[in-house]
């Protein structure tokens, strides 16, 4: 049975039990955060009571952002056409330290907290695939070292207009639900990579079996970056599938910190799954997902629309696409 | 943020509205209501009975122009509900289908209605995973 999943879109032929060990899907999942931050380095922030509540969730969002910067990373550069080896991915997710005081990573697990407050979130509760999107969203805005654009479509609805507008580079203006990152340092880049996170409730309290196909369709795309979500109460990261079976990362593990050095060599072992994937029928999953996109270019965003468009002919819709919001403009009934 | 949800909401939205009236209450009302404003679409939108995050509703049964489209109609919940625009507002047709939004009212109506001949819409958050 071919197993699908990231960077697999063609489907690969290996058998699912030796890919599953395969360095593919450990590379490009990136899964694991490396901030051991419920045991160290937080105390200046807050003061974590339930390790275990802030753990999981808050991982699972590292691993979407790390990976989101990794995929990032490995694209050539325009100018040069040359890859930027070692990237600095560490700092995303770097905790504060004190000594030098370098700044901590923007997806710092305790900023990722705190920005979880501000929607309505307290310090150590759970959140649902919607908050960490949102989260990601506010933080992105903060991260100094990638441009990276994070749009949420809100509503199973992606306009394209708005997505336009908050990647391409030089429009200030950006809308409520996008990150305002002017983008001055990067003028060479026309387009911000996107990270597309869609939020989706696939059903009410179990998956409505017409959108499974969609669903596994998505992990086929080349720009798919998995799927946030997990079976009742407990968080997980869906990078595949085979059959009618979802591969996916569990966060629920703290692996010790990344020392940030300046160095051009980090131990980078961390930042993977030291575990091996796991597999869960489709059926156990939770209805609310978060699928997300990575498009390096305009093209690539294109592309994408594209193939969604062409899916969305064939199975059952998950979101649809629109052109602008002229159609969404006067949403106010009048009573 | 306060909990969205007071205790007087939560006892109101213990029963479904199929499960408070019979089947042939409802079809009369319908028709009643049909006649009355034929140009108007009648829709329950309820609260998932499973949702503790999202309030409900202070009125169920709406009374909607067939011309408008679902976005339109989730946007005009979401103003009810006095939703952020962040929050997630997930709306289902007959607790299984996701709203297409740019459906109108009249095609969701002639697609998915109940037999009673009410459109049965319900909302929920997103659930939390820890």
């Amino acid at each position: 049975m071919p197993l699908k999943g990231i960077g697999l879109c063609k489907g690969c032929k290996e058998k699912p039990q030796r890919l599953a060990n395969s360095k593919s899907i450990k590379f490009r999942a990136a899964p694991e955060s490396t901030n051991a931050m419920t045991e160290k380095d937080d105390n200046e922030q807050i003061r974590v009571t339930d390790k275990r509540n802030l753990g999981c969730i808050v991982l699972m969002i590292i691993s979407q952002g790390s990976k989101c910067t990794l995929e990032r990373i490995c694209r050539p550069a325009d100018s040069s056409g040359a890859l930027r080896m070692r990237p600095p991915f560490w700092k995303m997710a770097a905790p504060r330290k004190k000594t030098d005081g370098t700044p901590a990573g923007s997806f710092y697990a305790c900023n990722q907290a705190q920005m979880g407050v501000g929607e309505g979130k307290y310090i150590g509760q759970w959140y649902g695939p919607n908050t960490v999107a949102q989260v990601l969203r506010k933080l992105a805005a903060f991260d100094q070292w990638s441009s990276m654009a994070v749009h949420i479509a809100m509503d199973n609805t992606v306009v394209t207009d708005e997505i336009r507008r908050l990647c391409r580079l030089g429009s200030g203006d950006s809308g409520p639900l996008c990150n305002g990152h002017d983008g001055a340092s990067n003028s060479h880049r026309m387009w911000r990579p996107l990270v597309l996170l869609i939020p989706l409730r696939l059903g009410l309290s179990e998956i409505n079996g017409a959108y499974i196909e969609t669903l596994k369709h998505c992990f086929m795309l080349p720009q798919s970056l998995g799927v946030i979500g997990g079976r009742p109460n407990s968080a997980h990261y869906f990078i595949g599938y085979v059959g009618d079976e979802l591969i996916y990362l569990d966060p629920h593990t703290t692996q010790l910190a990344v020392e940030p050095t300046d160095g051009i060599y980090i131990a980078d072992d961390s930042f993977h799954c030291q575990h091996p994937p796991c597999r869960m029928h489709v059926s156990e999953i939770d209805p609310s997902i978060a699928v997300g996109f990575f498009c390096s270019s305009e093209e690539d965003f294109d592309d994408w629309c594209q193939r969604i468009r062409k899916t969305m002919l064939v199975y059952a819709t998950l979101g649809y696409i629109l052109e602008s919001q002229y159609d969404y403009e006067d949403t106010k009934l009048k009573k | 943020m306060p909990p969205l949800v007071n205790s007087t909401s939560l006892e109101l939205n213990t029963t479904s509205f199929k499960q408070r009236k019979r089947l042939d209450s409802r079809i009369h009302e319908v028709n009643r209501v049909k006649i009355r404003y034929p140009c108007k679409i009648p829709v329950i939108v309820e609260r998932s009975h499973r949702e503790k995050v999202l309030p409900s509703l202070q009125k169920v049964k709406f009374l909607v122009p067939p011309e408008i489209t679902m976005g339109q109609f989730v946007s005009m919940i979401r103003c009810r509900l006095s939703l952020p625009p962040s929050h997630s507002l997930c709306v289902m047709i007959n607790e299984r289908q996701m709203a297409c939004l740019s459906m109108t009212m009249l095609e969701a109506y002639t697609g998915q209605r109940d037999q009673d001949g009410f459109l049965y819409v319900s909302y929920r958050s997103h659930e939390v995973f820890g």
